[in-house]
């Protein structure tokens, strides 16, 4: 199949894809926009698949009728496609500057295109600890898409624990539908920004933490501070979950565990921006967190290549909203590039927009912390690489005895982050256990994003 | 069935599910509805290991949800190993555990 040119390709069509495409769709710019899921969306706006009916779609979502408007208002534009269900594993520079991107779909071309806007979000950071592999342990986003998209609850009888904002709307979503929660936990102390003290929190969002716990409170649900689910234990599946009380730092407090009786243990601990096609395409990456590296930008959302822009969690985490304000910028900037009908006050306007974001960005990263004590929860053989099945018994033996001093020489060394999920899954940890056993994070942040392949892709397509 | 992990009248979209499929799972005969990933339908129901792993034949289930990190993977008919949780199920379709983690994708 020959391939096809296009001015811009938007990579993700979550809330910041979903902005950009249409800021430069109303510039006059024809966008194509490819994501993996058979919906517009991405995760905070999954939807049930097309074969299910509703009759009020958008009564499990928060923001809805602004994004129904957006999605609407794409979908009307003669500028605008949609290539869903479509896994991008592979993006390459051509000599002309434009980029070459190649799809999982079988019956369509590669698209060629003359600039990027990288939208792909994050994944979800899960620190291990024993049992944390059993059928039955799952991420809370894992859960939440199992609600959202398939009407689905986890278990019979559920524990959410892990850290940080997610847990609330998805464990108050879980309570509406009725959902057996036996616990729900968070390592840190959310109460203190839930009660809006800390500068930056925007008054709305202060409400909406308040909302859910209200939603919670109304099914009897508490949200226990400073606990964590440290172990999982059961025969082939998930029959106990251990909770104990954890210091400040997350180190289990002795005395404290207690053994519940659970079939689901939904668990994560913040986010780790998606950075896999921008390491590929060369961007340039901040690795002040060498667990959670992000895409640097400029102020109109440029990376460090031309004609490629980021926005959204990719460039760090600050939430839908913001990934939205990120998305219209980047939208508007490679309109204005690519010679689009773009008012540069409107322009300035959203860049401006965007930067008052900063407060509330600066807090959350306060907020987002995976405390160093997690690596106590674990004993040698808990696995940490799940692919590979890499214990922390080997990968302390590498940094210890074979002197792996950087995520490389860990990945040849112990083979974690070579299997299927490429890193996806265990790449943070491998970085925070290189920083706790060596003192300093490792100087090649990222290395286990750079894929050559992104996702697997079908033999006849390579 | 009020303790049926598929959410019901509960739901405030006022879900309808897809039209009744029929699968099996290791030869075993499940229900599911239109539009259920695979991953759904066994985990409705009470299915939860998926595939085995190379070194300590451990199962493994859903874990992420979302397509990235391939402890779902399942044969469709004998095929090359898919994500349960982004495919759909099909009437008739034969799933089975994936073991030994022969024949992954590249
Ligand atoms: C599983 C999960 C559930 C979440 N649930 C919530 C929630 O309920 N509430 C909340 O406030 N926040 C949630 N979040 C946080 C969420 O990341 C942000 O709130 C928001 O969705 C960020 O928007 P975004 O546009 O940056 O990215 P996303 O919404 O994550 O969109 C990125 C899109 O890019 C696509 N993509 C990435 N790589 C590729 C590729 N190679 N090929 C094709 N497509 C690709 C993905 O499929 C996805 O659709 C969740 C995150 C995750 C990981
Ligand atoms: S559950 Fe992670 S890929 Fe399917």
């Amino acid at each position: 199949m020959s391939d096809r040119r296009v001015p811009l390709v938007v990579l993700g069509a979550g809330p910041a894809g979903v902005a950009a495409a249409r800021a430069a769709v109303e510039a006059r710019v024809a966008v194509v926009l490819i994501d993996l899921g058979a919906r517009l969306g991405g995760q905070y706006h999954r939807r049930e698949p097309e074969a299910f009916a509703t009759s009020a779609p958008g009564a499990l979502h928060h923001g809805w009728a602004r994004w129904s408007e957006d999605v609407t208002h794409l979908e009307r534009s003669p500028r605008f496609t949609h290539v869903a269900g479509a896994g991008v594993w592979a993006i390459q520079h051509l000599a002309d500057g434009g980029m070459r991107i190649a799809t999982d779909r079988e019956d369509l071309p590669s698209f060629e295109t003359d600039a990027l806007i990288i939208a792909t979000g994050a994944n979800e950071r899960v620190v291990p600890f024993p049992g944390w592999d059993l059928p039955g342990v799952l991420t809370v986003g894992g859960a939440q898409a199992l609600l959202k998209g398939q009407g689905m609850r986890p278990g019979h009888a559920v524990v959410i624990s892990g850290a940080g904002p997610l847990l609330l709307p998805v464990a108050a979503a879980l309570a509406r539908v009725r959902t057996n929660i036996v616990a729900l936990t968070d390592a840190n102390d959310p109460r203190r920004w839930l009660s809006g003290s800390p500068r930056g929190i925007p008054l709305s969002k202060v409400r909406e933490g308040a909302s859910y716990l209200a939603t919670l409170a109304r099914h009897g649900v508490r949200l226990r501070p400073r606990t964590a689910a440290i172990a999982a234990h059961g025969d082939g599946r998930v029959e106990e979950v251990v909770l104990a009380r954890l210091e400040r730092d997350w180190t289990p407090i002795p005395g404290s565990e207690r053994t519940v009786t659970a079939d689901a243990l939904a668990t994560s601990h913040g986010f780790v921006p998606d950075i896999g096609v921008a390491v590929g395409l060369g961007c340039l990456l901040d690795a002040q967190d060498a667990s959670a590296p992000a895409v640097v930008v400029d102020r109109s959302q440029a990376t460090s290549v031309p004609g490629v822009w980021a926005a959204g969690e990719v460039t760090g985490i600050g939430g839908a909203d913001v990934a939205v304000h990120e998305g219209r910028v980047a939208g508007l900037a490679a309109a204005l590039m690519l010679g689009g009908d773009v008012d540069e006050d409107e322009l300035e306007r959203a860049i401006a927009r965007r930067r008052a974001d900063a407060p509330f960005l600066r807090t959350l990263a306060g907020v987002l912390t995976v405390g160093d004590g997690w690596t106590s929860w674990l004993t040698p053989d808990t696995t940490v690489c799940r692919c590979e099945e890499v214990t922390l018994a080997t990968i302390d033996e590498a940094i210890e005895r074979r002197g792996a001093c950087d995520l490389r020489s860990v990945k040849l060394t112990t083979r974690c982050g070579m299997g299927h999920c490429q890193a996806r899954i265990c790449g943070p940890s491998v970085a925070a256990l290189l920083t706790a056993r060596t003192g300093q994070p490792p100087a090649d942040a990222g290395a286990l994003d750079r894929r050559p392949v992104l996702h697997p892709v079908p033999l006849g397509r390579l | 069935m009020a303790d049926s992990l598929r959410v019901g009248d509960e739901d405030p979209r006022g879900l309808t599910r897809g039209a009744r499929v029929e699968l099996t799972f290791d030869e075993v005969s499940i229900e599911a509805y239109a539009g259920e990933s695979i991953a759904a339908a066994l985990l409705a129901a009470d299915v939860r290991a998926m595939r085995r792993t190379r070194r300590h034949e451990a199962p493994r289930g859903l874990f992420c949800g979302i397509g990235a990190c391939h402890d779902c993977l399942v044969r469709v008919d004998g095929s090359a190993p898919v994500r349960a949780c982004l495919t759909p199920v099909r009437d008739g379709m034969a799933v089975t555990t994936h073991v030994l983690g022969e024949g992954g994708p590249s």
